[in-house]
């Protein structure tokens, strides 16, 4: 197995790729690395991958890929899945792209530090993002190489849900319409949400529009909700629970105790999970299964 | 909840099945409450959850989707790609805090008049038993709906 550095060398070197996307060294803030393009052999030293790159690479594929003809990015497993959903949605080939895999021992959350400027190699017990505490770090079957890891320690802790998700499961309906009443209060309509989702790519954005203006752009409790629940209806069958939402989110709106929930019901209810498999592979919302779907749809009269 | 709330349900129907079993029983003067509004779609897969959440931000108690059985659907299998939608939504109702039996579902023939006013009677008894909807509802008096009543009752609980 080569190291990242090694392999992304070699794919510059022999002219393959535009450029490896992944991260280097952060410089603003030492909690948090920075994506970085590598588009030569002297770049490739740069890259590094640890604890700090909670960035979704394919948030930012999604903004260039159309003028791309072919490029390497190092994809956590998270990343993995957001790049291979929208493959499946036919944004992107798959032989436009090799998806260099790494192990992942979970990311750590910035805002869990006790300053913005405190180094986490300093900190003795990392606090991890949500969603890296229901996830096995391994990277999916479909990249085309795995890289040595250059972090050994492991965060994930391979449950089905996280934390949170699971905390939501239990609250009674009332306990959750407060809960998110509280939370989209405080919601400033900013779309970084929208932004840095990896399957959040429609070339024509429902809030966009204007005839008709689905969401009032007033900041109001109600069209606050109304905006994230259309962005999670949108996001439901394809959501991979990523949990870049709640690490943009600048009013810190736990996402993840829904998000976490779309991936894992597609996977439990239809047996298919968006972003695993293949791109041909069938897609939540655009197949169905009469036995399946008869049984699920016990409340239609 | 008062003992006079009269719910506002929306009703979507398929113009191929649904809509003319309400047809139906209108000609054969079947009698059930007219709390519904009826909004015309060609096949339950033009359904689409956003209507749905507009629907109970614009006040709405229940919002109620018909079509045809699957397999009789006019254009095939538009009734089938609902149904997941609908099994999907329900499920993100339920963890956003709204109870997913404001939405519901029914699967009504042309023939099934009498089917359409019996589960019509249902469902403004199903919607006075859940009472004014809460969350998401545009209150511009009050900062929180769960803090105060639809705006259509006035004064907060």
């Amino acid at each position: 197995m080569s190291t990242l550095n090694e392999k992304a060398g070699a794919l510059l070197e022999k002219g393959e790729v535009e450029f490896v996307l992944g991260h280097r060294a952060g410089t603003s803030v030492p909690g948090r690395a920075q994506p970085f393009y590598a588009r030569t052999v002297e770049d490739a030293d740069k890259l590094v991958f640890n604890e700090t790159c909670q960035i979704n690479l394919t948030g930012l594929i999604k903004l260039h890929h159309r003028r791309t003809k072919r490029f390497a990015v190092v994809l956590k497993p998270c990343d993995a899945r957001g790049l291979m959903a929208l493959m499946q949605e036919r944004q992107l080939e798959r032989r436009q792209v090799y998806m260099i895999g790494v192990t992942c021992p979970g990311v750590i959350d910035i805002r869990a530090l006790p300053s913005l400027s405190t180094n986490p190699s300093d900190v003795e017990e990392k606090v991890f993002e949500q969603r890296c505490l229901a996830c096995s770090g391994e990277p999916p079957g479909f990249v085309d190489e795995v890289v040595e890891p250059s972090v050994l320690t492991s965060g994930g802790k391979g449950k089905a849900l996280p934390p949170s998700a699971e905390a939501l499961e239990k609250m009674t309906i009332e306990e959750r319409l407060r809960m998110w009443e509280k939370h989209f209060a405080r919601c400033i309509r900013c779309h970084a949400c929208r932004l840095a989702c990896p399957v959040c790519a429609c070339a024509s954005c429902i809030f966009e529009r204007t005839a008709p203006a689905w969401v009032d752009r007033s900041v109001n409790p109600s069209d606050n909700q109304l905006y994230s629940m259309i962005r999670l209806w949108h996001l439901s069958g394809r959501c991979t629970g990523c949990g870049e939402c709640e690490r943009v989110c600048p009013a810190g709106i736990p996402f993840t105790a829904i998000t976490a929930h779309l991936a894992n019901d597609a996977r439990c209810m239809f047996g298919t999970s968006p972003g695993d498999g293949a791109p041909d592979s069938d897609r939540v919302l655009s197949s169905f299964n009469d036995e399946i779907d008869e049984k699920l749809a016990d409340f239609i009269k | 909840m008062s003992s006079d709330f009269e719910p506002s349900i929306l009703t979507f129907l398929c113009n191929w099945c649904s809509y003319a079993g309400a047809d139906l029983a209108g000609t054969s003067r079947l009698k059930y409450p007219p709390n519904m509004r009826v909004v015309r779609i060609p096949c339950t897969g033009r359904m689409d959850p956003v209507f749905v959440l507009k629907a109970f931000q614009q006040g709405y108690d229940l919002v109620w989707v018909s079509g045809c059985h699957p397999g009789d659907c006019h254009y095939r299998d538009g009734n089938r790609y609902a149904r997941r939608k609908m099994i999907l939504f329900r499920r993100l109702l339920e963890l956003t805090g709204i109870e997913p039996e404001r939405f519901q579902v029914s699967w009504i023939s042309a023939a099934e008049g009498e089917k359409f006013a019996g589960i019509a009677t249902e469902m403004v008894k199903k919607a006075k038993e859940l009472g004014p909807v809460r969350g998401l509802v545009r209150n511009y008096d009050l900062a929180f709906s769960s803090i105060g009543s639809s705006p259509r009752e006035g004064a907060g609980k």
